[in-house]
């Protein structure tokens, strides 16, 4: 079954209608992920009604080719501007916008078409290549251990951090702070709200990232005269260099993209989270951390591989289950009900070809994005010399309008213009960005999972050790929190005994 | 009564309920506010006025099922008027801060909002919001939904007296729905009371698809939900249908036992919901009867007829008293069948 499923979805996406529907899926992606605040889910929005005349499987290949354009586009606009084009693309930020000071747009453009490609396809086969199995797996991930990877995910601010420990578990508690905002997860009581509606639904997390990527970006740029690569340099860098630098790297690729993968399943953290994730794995597993933040490939390589990776993980809920974990899957599950193709453990089963024709699309998608980003997008580069009071307002034009857009909530448009002078502030005196994302994004999925975990329980701890995935997760935890603490010592004792 | 839904048969209506909200999502997601455009060729001075914009503000998002059916309902009133209707999403707050916008808009007949009790007055009643959602005018109803008790199948249960049975055996201790303090939560606390399913723990999750997955992993045993938002796990089989809670039954599974069928006492004021428009309160009378006429033309109209026929989603036409009937009915009954104190705390805690 599993050979014929497969067969006769090469066949449809080999068939000529399917893959042009699948390019034009790719380019619309890459131009609204490049756009900082639109995103893949309002690309995709726009989009969905025109498919109804379209066959079903056509449509949502359209569709999830706009999702897997906007990951990769999103790098596009991080690496010029230091303004994500999506959640999925803001750790880009950190090296890639470095490199394009640089004068080296062109390499970190490179890099990231490439690393996108790459991490994305090792996530679509390896998930091709599980499918039959993957119900039993999707299962095993019940509240207890959404909790415990959300607690994972908190407990890397002790890696991102950098040293600066007190600075940066302030900086993520205070996103958390702000995440409890509202009517709280798994009761009815309001937090923070003032008595008034608007906030009962709390403050948006991509409200946050716009602010502190994208607009606190604008007001540090405001200080600075002329273009955004730096006088007296001139743009280097040439396309086939992020080929040659991401072939050398075939680990990090494939952990980014596992990440990404796994990260991506988790209702509610997605491309949001993994590729924060990935990035802060590869510097902890650096053999150079201290050129992380000034320009190094693998800062673009990690984040690139995950976010497209994670397209393929959020695929796994939403279409075994109908649980979108996202914005861009909640309108791809729109798309999917609007064409007759109703979520559920059959489309890994019976209706397997479905799946695969969507992974297949996926996969010969990243052929095509490298082709696009390697000769094509590279040229975006010059772009970084451009003045930057020409940039500046229309990229916080472009914010308003993307936080409006969210909820159509003026909650929003504040939050980010209060968020963003306060990511100013946490830039010039060196609080992570890193820990207060990771705390406004991963606080309410901790809390709710908590909170749903102690109902099951009857309020036992003991859940979290019940079973050996939950103990595996826990010392996990154990290692992330405590492991740089220790290393220190770990490293005197080892010395002494070399002695 | 119309049930216009009885002119086909339930397994076609079940199979076309996955388009349900085919048709509703078209015309929705384009942006958060859509104009369905003006094309009627009414010529008139009076209430509504060919030049004023009537706007329909719906407290859910986009592509959901009261979003869906306003969508088409104003579709059809607009071919009978010139006014141009722009149906808007303001969801979040469990429905009330689309409600709070439509309450405080001005009384003129121009601002129309589409909830449905008695879910929204269980809002209300939990969160206190700073109004009194039970001074909207109501204008009409056109649709009904119901709520089921769904279980891991792998428990085998045969039905409710099944359920209770096993319970007080202590075989089970857990009962699942959807956000406490929500409308599910208020049935699973009458379940226990008036039927007897001694539950000892309710475990809420963001909707029907988180809790069919629970269901699927044995993390609970049982739960309620809503009807529609398992249609596909129930045909898949990877969750059961034990019963129907409403005593007319189900929406879709037409044919479904329900609770009622077991003998147990009917909590109808609770175990369906009443898709209604509303207009805020103090809206002239004349306005609230012309609406309320244009909204009875458009639902017995063929296109919504047809459309109902097509997707399987159930249709009909109550009017104004009947909608303001089942809000007063929400605000009498829960809080003397259900201590919204302890409900309030049970949720909190």
């Amino acid at each position: 079954m599993v050979l014929e499923a497969l067969g006769e979805a090469v066949a449809l996406i080999l068939s000529g209608h399917t893959l042009y529907f699948l390019i034009l899926g790719l380019i619309i992606g890459i131009f609204v992920g490049s756009l900082p605040g639109i995103g893949a889910s309002l690309g995709m929005a726009i989009v969905l009604p025109l498919t109804v005349p379209m066959e079903g499987v056509d449509a949502i290949i359209l569709l999830t080719g706009i999702y897997s354009g906007a990951m990769y586009g999103g790098s596009i606009s991080a690496i010029l501007f230091n303004v994500p084009g999506t959640a999925g693309a803001a750790a880009t930020t950190f090296d890639g916008y470095e490199m394009a000071k640089k004068g080296n747009a062109v390499g970190a453009l490179s890099t990231s078409a490439v690393s996108s490609v790459f991490g994305g396809s090792m996530a679509f086969l390896l998930l091709i290549l599980i499918s039959p199995i993957i119900i039993p797996i999707v299962l095993m991930f019940g509240t207890p251990e959404y909790f415990l990877m959300a607690i994972f995910g908190l407990a890397t601010i002790t890696i991102v951090a950098r040293g600066a420990m007190v600075k940066g578990f302030i900086a993520g508690l205070f996103g958390f702070l702000l995440s409890t905002v509202g009517i709280a997860p798994l009761s009815p009581e309001t937090r923070y709200t003032f008595g008034t509606t608007v906030l009962f639904d709390g403050l948006s997390f991509i409200a946050g990232l716009i602010a502190v990527f994208a607009v606190a970006e604008m007001l540090r740029l405001t200080t600075q005269e002329g273009k955004i690569k730096e006088e007296g340099i001139t743009i280097s860098g040439n396309i086939l260099q992020g080929f040659n630098t991401v072939v050398k790297r075939p680990i990090l690729v494939a952990k980014s993209g596992l990440i990404g993968m796994v990260v991506g399943a988790i209702p509610g953290a997605g491309g949001s989270i993994s590729n924060f994730v990935a990035y802060i794995e590869a510097l902890r597993s650096s053999k150079n951390p201290e050129a992380f933040g000034t320009g190094a490939a693998e800062g673009v390589i990690a984040p690139e591989a995950s976010n497209n990776a994670t397209v393929g993980g959020a695929l796994v809920p939403t279409l075994s289950f109908g649980i979108p974990g996202s914005g861009s899957t909640a309108v791809l599950l729109g798309g999917l009900i609007l064409h007759g193709i109703r979520p559920g453990p059959n489309l890994f089963s019976a209706e397997l070809f479905i799946t695969y024709s969507i992974l297949i699309a996926l996969l010969v998608g990243n052929l095509v994005i490298l082709v696009l980003g390697i000769l094509f997008i590279t040229r975006a580069g010059y772009i970084t010399k451009i003045d930057v009071h020409v940039i500046i307002p229309i990229i916080i034009v472009l914010s308003m309008l993307g936080a409006y857009a969210i909820r159509s909530n003026w909650v929003d448009v504040a939050t980010v213009f209060l968020i963003s002078i306060l990511g100013l502030y946490m830039k010039l005196h060196n609080y992570s960005i890193i820990a207060f994302v990771l705390g406004m994004i991963l606080g309410p999925i901790a809390e709710e999972n908590l909170a749903r975990s102690l109902d099951i329980s009857g309020d036992s701890l003991f859940i979290f050790v019940a079973e050996p995935l939950r103990i595996l997760l826990v010392l996990l935890i154990l290692v992330t929190v405590f492991g740089p603490i220790l290393k220190p010592y770990i490293s005197r004792v080892r010395t002494r005994l070399e002695l | 009564m119309i049930w216009y839904c009885d002119m086909i048969t339930s397994d076609i209506k079940r199979r076309r309920y996955i388009q349900t909200v085919a048709t509703g999502i078209a015309g929705v997601t384009v942006g958060t506010a859509g104009c369905v455009g003006d094309s009627g060729d009414t010529d008139s001075d009076e209430y509504p006025d060919g030049d004023q914009s009537i706007e329909v503000i719906v407290p859910f998002g986009e592509g959901g099922g009261t979003d869906t059916y306003a969508r088409q309902i104003f579709g059809a009133v607009d071919d009978l008027i010139d006014n141009p209707i722009e149906v808007r999403n303001v969801p979040g707050a469990a429905t009330l801060r689309g409600a709070s916008e439509g309450f405080f808009s001005d009384p003129d007949g121009y601002t129309i909002t589409a909830f449905n009790p008695p879910s929204t007055p269980i809002s209300a009643m939990i969160e206190e919001p700073p109004f009194e959602l039970q001074e909207f005018e109501g204008i009409m109803s056109h649709s009904r939904g119901a709520f089921a008790l769904i279980a891991n199948p792998e428990h085998e249960f045969q039905n409710v007296q099944d359920v209770i049975d096993r319970f007080d055996d202590g075989e089970f201790e857990l009962m699942g729905g959807q956000s406490p303090g929500g409308i599910t939560h208020v049935q699973a606390f009458l379940a226990r009371q008036e039927w007897g399913i001694e539950w000892d723990r309710y475990v809420g999750y963001a909707g029907a698809a988180p809790i069919a997955e629970a269901l699927a992993a044995d993390e609970i045993p049982i739960a309620i939900t809503s009807e529609t938002g398992t249609v596909g796990p129930i045909e898949e089989g990877t969750v059961d249908l034990v019963a129907m809670l409403p005593s007319d039954g189900g929406v879709v599974f037409e044919d479904a036992p329900s609770a009622v069928d077991e003998g147990f006492e009917e909590m109808d004021f609770v175990s369906q919901f009443n898709r209604c428009f509303w207009f805020p309160p103090d809206t002239p009378q004349d306005a609230i009867d012309t609406m309320r006429g244009l909204l009875e033309e458009a639902v017995m109209s063929d296109q919504i007829q047809e459309w109902s026929e097509d997707t399987g989603n159930h249709i009909w036409f109550r009017d104004s008293e009947y909608a303001n009937q089942v809000m007063e009915d929400a605000f009498e009954q829960i809080p003397s069948a259900v201590d919204l104190e302890e409900l309030r705390q049970a949720a909190e805690e």
